[in-house]
């Protein structure tokens, strides 16, 4: 049974990174999931309650990826490009930092996937237009959607996935992560810095028109979804209602106001996408019952030991840049929630900072892109591969050694 | 006439072009009759962009177009300096697209001189202040290069002595 599912994941994964003729990924999902429950390596109760834990979690990322989009309608992202320009007053140094500022705070709270489809573009746009050399910010905005995405369970899918097998609360999410954040972000800024040193010294062009001014309404509902984060999760009540809360807020506004119609809103909670995590969930849970999950358990390190933790991570960011962190995450969550909570989050830092090892989050992504496109990116993948090596092992140890440190001061190294 | 126009290439980049359009018009006094094109060459900013985009499974792939306003902005800057500097030569823009070493050493085929921008280590003279897509086309061009600090060069203090073993010491 597990040669039928371990082959069915296979199939599912490489769909997802190949993506022939451009379909969804959920065209293999979906079919693997039901292929799964009716030859019977998982029954449909098991399915399920599968589909019913990630249910919450696939509909949170939706509501959060529709209050991203609604922010950039409203002119968030603009002002924020707006500001870092005239922030720069034409200094690459002083820009870089204020791209790690934006970066770090959008990802910390509208998940990185705001930072990598709303932000960088931006950042991009900004760098050219104070005319300073684009590349440094650009690879600061990429990795910081990945390494930043560390502080809360909202900053990234696999914190999501994570914060209901670690069993912590938010805000004990948040304060056992806010120091290995930190301690990632400072290793990015102090690497890029070291590295692009003589580009950042190039004078580019002090812009002092700003023609956006702050959007108010959505910074203040954002605001106020943070911290019904905190009281929701210290209530017992879902997330997701709390961003599908903000997210109808928003979406009301600008269609009233005639930002955004309707129809434009649909795309943005991406349907294919909940479908086909719901199935890729189904399809490794049978991997992982029909035996994967007990050979994985004799190779998991066991205990909250700094040793062990740095398996943890080493393990997840292993998985993660061969296919891709969400196979990965679901893969070692239900091993890792045995061991504890600071062992889940262990393996968070390894799936969340661990895909900058290679520049497209994986390998198999990369080698794909590699053999389908034409054009000749050797160069930006070298130095995107040399900017990987330099800062994702030493990320990943400085900030497992955090965790250790702060859990063992926190919680008495439970 | 047309045959003995002498040819300058500028290399237009951000941080350097300024520099550049300066050293070009020291090129083309008054008289000589020159034609100067600026070309300016986006890097692969925008490729990295969307690789990036693709390692995020399952989401949405809204295509981000990034202002591309931005080279035809530095282009007429440069221009207009050039033609306050230089007023009697011919100046023409062109924005290229492809691998950026590659486009500029091929537009070396067509020109007498190129003038591009030192972009790396600029605190000290030597090889590391030439990056490694400037020092593509000063090893490949066709024409004869000219190379400028984009400020004041450092002093000649920043040279490394002689070695200790070399025998002309």
């Amino acid at each position: 049974m597990l040669v039928v599912s371990g082959s069915l994941l296979i199939l599912v994964l490489a769909f997802a990174v190949i993506r022939p003729r451009g379909l969804p990924e959920a065209v293999a999902a979906v079919p693997a999931a039901i292929v799964v429950v009716v030859v019977g390596a998982l029954s449909g109760h098991e399915a399920l309650s599968e589909i019913t834990q990630l249910l919450p979690v696939v509909l949170f990322l939706a509501a959060i990826l529709v209050v991203g989009d609604l922010c950039e309608a409203a002119g968030v992202f603009r002002w924020a490009g707006e500001q870092m320009g005239r922030g720069s007053r034409g200094s690459g140094k002083r820009l870089l930092l204020l791209v790690f500022v934006a970066a770090s705070v959008v990802t910390a709270v509208l998940s990185l996937d705001a930072t990598v489809v709303l932000l960088t573009p931006v950042v991009l746009a900004t760098a050219r237009a104070v005319r300073v050399p684009a590349k440094p910010h650009l690879y600061a905005s990429a990795h910081l959607a990945n390494s930043a995405s560390l502080l809360l369970p909202v900053s990234n899918l696999t914190n999501l996935l994570a914060l209901h097998a670690s069993k912590l609360s938010f805000l004990q999410f948040a304060l056992l992560m806010v120091v290995p954040w930190l301690v990632v972000i400072g290793i990015e800024y102090g690497v890029l810095r070291w590295r692009f040193g003589s580009e950042l010294t190039l004078r580019g062009r002090p812009l002092t028109t700003t023609s956006t001014r702050l959007p108010v309404f959505p910074a203040v509902v954002v605001g106020v979804m943070l911290v019904g984060f905190v009281v929701a999760s210290s209530l017992g009540v879902e997330s997701a209602w709390v961003a599908g809360g903000a997210a109808v807020v928003l979406a009301v506004r600008a269609v009233v106001r005639k930002e955004v119609t309707v129809r434009s809103l649909v795309p943005s909670l991406n349907i294919p996408f909940i479908t086909f995590v719901l199935g890729l969930g189904v399809v490794v849970m049978a991997v992982v019952q029909g035996g994967l999950g007990a050979f994985l358990g004799r190779l998991a390190p066991t205990g909250n030991g700094l040793v062990s933790l740095l398996l943890w991570a080493a393990l997840g960011a292993v998985l993660a840049n061969l296919v891709n962190n969400l196979p990965a995450v679901l893969l070692l969550l239900p091993l890792a929630a045995v061991v504890g909570p600071v062992a889940v989050l262990a393996v968070l830092i390894g799936v969340n900072v661990g895909p900058n090892l290679t520049y497209v989050g994986s390998l198999a992504t990369l080698l794909w892109r590699r053999i389908a496109s034409d054009n000749d990116h050797e160069i930006a993948i070298g130095e995107f591969t040399i900017l990987g090596l330099l800062t994702t092992p030493a990320s990943l140890v400085a900030g497992v050694t955090a965790l250790w440190a702060v859990s063992t001061v926190v919680l008495g190294g439970v | 006439m047309g045959e003995s126009r002498r040819r300058v290439l500028v290399w237009v980049e951000p941080g350097t072009w300024e520099a550049c359009v300066h050293a070009a018009a020291d090129l083309v006094p008054a008289g000589v009759g020159a034609q100067v094109l600026l070309l300016y060459v986006p890097d692969d900013s925008d490729d990295l962009l969307s690789d990036a985009q693709a390692g995020l499974w399952g989401r949405r792939r809204r295509p981000q177009p990034v202002a591309s306003d931005a080279g035809a902005e530095l282009l007429a800057d440069a221009q207009a300096l050039l033609h306050d500097l230089a007023g009697d030569a011919v100046i023409s823009t062109q924005q290229g697209s492809g691998p950026v070493e590659r486009v500029v050493t091929a537009a070396t085929e067509n020109a007498d001189y190129l003038v591009l921008g030192r972009q790396g280590d600029l605190s000290r003279r030597g090889p590391s202040s030439i990056v490694r897509h400037t020092r593509f086309v000063v090893d490949h061009a066709r024409c004869r290069v000219v190379i400028v600090w984009p400020d004041a060069a450092p002093s000649a203090g920043t040279i490394p002595p002689l070695p200790k073993e070399d025998p002309r010491r």
